[in-house]
Parts: structure tokens; C-alpha cells; sequence
């Protein structure tokens, strides 16, 4: 078996991958064009080209860059399309010589990308006078549509004001901040219009948290001390209720109950 | 009946007398012996409710007293037969059988109360020829009629047992118009009175104290008509007892709410219209009683839980928490409705 390790053992180094080169032609090249590179390398079975070997899209020069690099794998090889471009201001037509760039297969070992020669000649007779009339005219500016920009901005304003609107709604800030229920007040002003008795019992219902009938009104007393001065007349005012809704002979005074309304409305109003 | 009735004037000192006498032997059942004497007053039959040993039958022996007349007592047992209510079968002194009335009937037609005692041990049978008695004052045995023109049946059921017991149906629950509670006294020094004072002890002589027959019985009948008669129930308070029937039946359109419960489903079902007929007779007799001849809605108030409360069926989710349930959906009608409405 000692043979056969030794006669594998040399066999990486004599795997070198062919490597064929279509090159850009060598002349006709201005500042600015872009020279494509197609380089295909046939590699021994299991062996890959070491992606990190690849040449990075970089300046190499000051007249020239690697714009991009493309691999792509075939049962050959591999394809590499190499896109240099030329900024050489050449005075006169120049030569000139884009390097060699090195890659490493998986195997260790070590070939080159070849490089290539050009030629690349001026843009005009370097001679020729300058003339204002030489100058291009800019190319047609296109106008941008900024509705849809403003329409957004419109929305999102809208949108903005309204959970604004909402979260104080929620908090109950400002405007949204509930005003104290002045039940007596209502019913004193709508008695004004309609003296009927009803609306202010109505009213009482709505300052007790619950309906109110005359024997709770010691309870009521007892929940809304403020209007305590008014006992004597709310106590009327009830027997006065029972006797024209519950009793016999109804003849409620409906003067005394307006009076009496406007008199709660005013405790209400902390105005007594 | 052509005994010399009271005069209806006289009939209110009375009503007072009588009330004061059984707080002085009952103690702490203020609200239950109002609540007796108002179904006196209406006619009504009455159901007791309460935990064991808080009275329920003292007090109703009281009541029994005050109103005089005939009274028979049966106790409610599981294999209670109704026959066994009609007839007393038994052997005479020769050995031979003998049927003769039972209590029912044993004391003629006069009879003025029937207390059935613990009646939820009685099974549905004996409930099912209550119901006859209770809403006809009539039963037919030995081939005629007998009519009870001043019947009145107190019953009793307590409340802590549940083996060996029948639940009420709800046609005999229906013809009782009231179910008064009956709880342990909550004031401090009449829990001790009852505990200590040993005139408290012996009930047949506490009871033996009371004035008999302070409200006669063979008076009440035409008592009780002067008050339906006699005691106005305005529009607007006709209007009140409807609108608390109708949310009684339909809490979700009324806007009632009860904490935990789906109104939607919480009512099944109750508020007959015999149920609102002894609501409103029951009302008018707590006008009276307080010496008014109008029904104010404090009258309704008063009385619409105990006579409103047993009528009620619950959805089944909620017919296990009806002690807590019922009231508090009274106390939502009363605290919603309007009155006087528009």
C-alpha cells in the first residue's frame, strides 16, 4: 500500500486547471467604455475554485475598475464574466495593460486569471479649440408628481389627529372631560316649557342613582346632604305626588313642584 | 257565620293590637309577622321559609291563636298519602276498621287554618290535592263536598335538608300567594332573650299568653272584600305594578341587569296572572293596613318580593343560585322602573 500513497501523493500539483480566456480586442477603447472579460476555467473533478480567491469589484487602478464579477458553474468549469472599465483621458492613443489576478483552487493550488492589453485613444483632436457651442444641452429633467406625497401627508395627518381625538376621548382629556350630570337643572328648565311634575321625579331618578319614591327620601337625604334645607318641601312635594298620581282627588300644584325644581337646580349649581 | 264582627274602624286597632302581641312573642320577626298578618288580610295562602329552629312554627301557632277559629295541623312525611290528609283510618274499640275524617275534615267546615308542616317532605301527591283545597277552599270525601269558606293554609318548609325532600311544582308554588323568609333574628339582645329568658322556653304557655281570636276569623272574609273594594289602585299605579311584572318576565327589554348573569337567559318563566292579582290584593291590604285608602308604590315595594319571588323560575344555569339571584333582580326592577311614569 506504501507505493500507491506515494504515487498520489505528487498528483495535486499536476492538476493544473486550464484556464482560456476570451479577451476584450485590443484597440478602438474610449475613457468610460466598459471591456468584458469571459474566462473559463476547466477544473479536475472535486476541485472548486476557493470563492475568496475571486478579485473583489475594486479600483485596481487609478484609470481603472473592477465593476463586477460573475461566476457561474458548469459541468465544465467554471465561467467567469469580468467587467473592467476604462477612465484612462488619454492624450494620445496609449496601450495600456490590465493585470493578472490570481485565484486558489480547493486543492491548494495556486493559478491566474490572465490579463489583457488595449488600446485607448482620445475623445477629440487634442488641438481643437473650446467653443461654448460645444456644449451638450442638459438632458430633459422630468418633472416628479408630488400628490401622492402630499395626499399621504394629508392622511396621515388625519389619522394622527384622529387617535389623538381617541386617546383623549379615552382619557377623557379636555373637551371629552365629562361635565357633572345637573339632572335637577334639566328638568327645571324643561319644566319652564312643560310643567309637568313627572320630569322632576324623573330628575330626583337621576340624582338617586336609582328611581326614588317617597319613603326612600330619608336615604336620598342621607346620600346628597346638599339638599337637606330642601327636605320639608321634597317630603311635600311627595305627598303631593302620591295624592294626584296614587290617590282620589288630584289636583297637584305644579307651581310649587317649578319652584321647587329650580330651587334643586340652584343647590346643584352650588349656587346655595 | 252571624257572630257579632268587629266594625271595620275597629278592625285597625285591632290589626295593631294583634301585631304588637306576636312581635312581643315572636322576637325578631317583625317583617314576617307584617307580612302574615297582610296575607290575613288578603285571604292569601302563605308558605315559610326559613333555616330549622328560627320560629317558623311558634309563629305560626301564634297566628293561629290570634286569628282563633278551628285549626288542623298535619306534618309533612315521605310516605304521606293524600288520603291520609281526608281520612283517619284505624280499629275501633271491638277490633273492627273504621274510617273517620281526618284532619282535614275533622273540624268541619269551620276550619280557618290548615298548617302543613314542612311540606317539602310530602311527596308530589299530597301537594297535587293541596292544590284543590288551596285554590277551590273545597274537597270532596265520604261522596259530597265539603267547603272551607275561611281557609287558609300555612305551610312551612325548611330549607337546610335536600335528601328525602320535593321540591314544590310550580302550580303548588303559584297558589301560595306569598313565601315569607324566615331568618334568625338579627338583633343581639333578642337572640339572647330567645337563649335566656325562660318564658321563652315553653311555647304552648307563651302562646296560651296571647289574646285569642283578636283578629276573628269569621269576620276576615268580608274584611278582606271591603278592603279590595275600598282601597284605590290609581292608573298610574296599575301602570307601576305592570311595568314590574313585565320586567320580571322580560328583564333584557326592561333594561334590567344582575351581576354574573345573562339577562337574556336568567328568566324562564313566573308572574302568573295569579301572581299579580295577589300582589295587588296583598298591596291594597298593606295600604290599609297603614291606614291609607290609596296603594302607594312604598305598598308594592314592600310586599312585591315575597310574593313576587317564589313565582320566578330561573334558566337552569341559574336555578342553583336563586337566593342571591331573585333578589337582586327585584332590587334592579325596583331600582329601574319609573314611577309615576310618563
Amino acid at each position: 500500500m506504501k507505493w500507491l500513497a506515494l504515487a498520489l501523493l505528487p498528483l495535486p500539483a499536476l492538476a493544473q486547471p486550464v484556464v482560456t480566456a476570451d479577451n476584450p480586442h485590443g484597440y478602438g477603447w474610449w475613457l468610460g467604455d466598459e471591456l468584458v472579460q469571459r474566462v473559463t476555467i476547466a477544473l479536475p473533478p472535486g476541485v472548486t475554485v476557493d470563492p475568496a480567491s475571486l478579485p473583489r469589484p475594486r479600483a485596481v487602478d487609478y484609470w481603472l475598475d473592477l465593476r463586477a464579477v460573475e461566476a457561474e458553474q458548469a459541468d465544465t468549469g467554471l465561467h467567469l464574466t469580468l467587467r473592467w472599465q476604462n477612465f484612462y483621458s488619454a492624450l494620445e492613443p496609449s496601450w495600456r495593460e490590465v493585470p493578472a489576478q490570481p485565484i486558489r483552487l480547493s486543492d491548494g493550488t495556486v493559478a491566474e486569471l490572465p490579463g489583457f492589453g488595449f488600446v485607448t485613444s482620445p475623445l477629440r483632436p487634442l488641438t481643437a479649440p473650446s467653443t461654448a457651442d460645444q456644449l451638450q444641452p442638459d438632458p430633459r429633467f422630468r418633472l416628479i408628481d408630488p400628490m401622492p406625497a402630499r395626499a399621504g401627508l394629508g392622511l396621515s395627518l388625519a389619522a394622527l389627529i384622529l387617535s389623538g381625538l381617541g386617546l383623549a376621548w379615552h382619557q377623557a382629556w379636555g373637551p371629552f372631560r365629562a361635565r357633572p350630570a345637573r339632572p335637577f337643572t334639566r328638568a327645571a328648565r324643561a319644566m319652564a316649557r312643560l310643567p309637568d311634575r313627572r320630569l322632576l321625579h324623573r330628575a330626583l331618578d337621576a340624582a338617586f342613582g336609582r328611581v326614588l319614591i317617597g319613603a326612600d327620601l330619608p336615604q336620598f337625604l342621607a346620600a346628597r346632604p346638599e339638599f337637606r334645607p330642601l327636605a320639608d318641601r321634597l317630603a311635600a312635594f311627595f305627598a303631593a305626588s302620591d295624592a294626584a298620581f296614587f290617590g282620589q282627588h288630584a289636583h297637584p300644584d305644579t307651581a310649587e313642584a317649578q319652584a321647587l325644581a329650580r330651587d334643586l337646580a340652584r343647590i346643584e349649581r352650588g349656587r346655595r | 257565620m252571624l257572630q257579632d264582627a268587629p266594625a271595620p274602624a275597629d278592625w285597625l286597632s285591632r290589626l295593631r293590637d294583634a301585631e304588637a302581641q306576636l312581635n312581643s312573642v315572636v322576637l325578631g320577626q317583625s317583617r314576617a309577622i307584617r307580612l302574615i298578618l297582610l296575607s290575613v288580610l288578603a285571604r292569601g295562602h302563605v308558605l315559610l321559609a326559613g333555616d330549622v329552629g328560627t320560629g317558623k312554627t311558634t309563629l305560626l301557632r301564634a297566628v293561629a291563636r290570634a286569628i282563633g277559629g278551628p285549626y288542623a295541623r298535619v306534618e309533612g312525611t315521605v310516605d304521606l298519602l293524600p288520603t291520609d290528609l281526608i281520612y283517619d283510618a284505624h280499629l275501633d274499640d271491638d277490633g273492627k276498621p273504621r274510617i273517620e275524617p281526618g284532619p282535614a275534615l275533622s273540624q268541619g267546615e269551620d276550619l280557618s287554618i290548615f298548617f302543613f308542616n314542612e311540606i317539602n317532605r310530602a311527596r308530589p301527591q299530597v301537594h297535587a290535592m293541596l292544590l284543590r283545597l288551596m285554590a277551590e277552599r273545597s274537597l270532596t270525601a265520604f261522596r259530597r263536598e265539603y267547603r272551607f269558606p275561611h281557609l287558609q293554609v300555612f305551610a312551612d318548609r325548611n330549607q337546610i335538608e335536600r335528601d328525602e325532600t320535593f321540591e314544590l311544582p310550580a302550580a303548588a308554588r303559584d297558589r301560595f300567594a306569598m313565601e315569607i323568609p324566615v331568618t334568625v333574628p338579627t338583633a343581639r339582645d333578642d337572640r339572647i332573650a330567645l337563649a335566656f329568658d325562660t318564658r321563652f322556653h315553653d311555647t304552648d304557655a307563651l302562646i296560651g299568653g296571647l289574646s285569642a281570636g283578636v283578629l276573628p276569623y269569621h269576620g276576615l272574609n268580608r274584611l278582606a272584600a271591603q278592603i279590595q273594594a275600598g282601597v284605590h289602585a290609581s292608573p298610574a299605579l296599575q301602570r307601576y305594578v305592570f311595568d314590574l311584572c313585565d320586567a320580571l318576565r322580560d328583564p333584557v327589554r326592561a333594561g334590567l341587569s344582575v351581576q354574573d348573569a345573562d339577562m337574556a337567559r336568567l328568566v324562564q318563566g313566573g308572574v302568573s296572572p295569579r301572581g299579580m292579582q295577589a300582589l295587588v290584593r296583598v298591596a291594597r291590604a298593606a295600604a290599609w293596613a297603614d291606614g291609607r285608602d290609596a296603594v302607594l308604590p312604598q305598598d308594592v315595594r314592600e310586599v312585591f318580593a315575597p310574593v313576587m319571588a317564589h313565582r320566578t323560575f330561573l334558566g337552569p344555569a341559574y336555578e342553583a343560585r336563586r337566593e342571591i339571584l331573585v333578589p337582586a333582580l327585584i332590587r334592579a326592577a325596583f331600582d329601574t322602573i319609573p314611577v309615576p311614569a310618563e
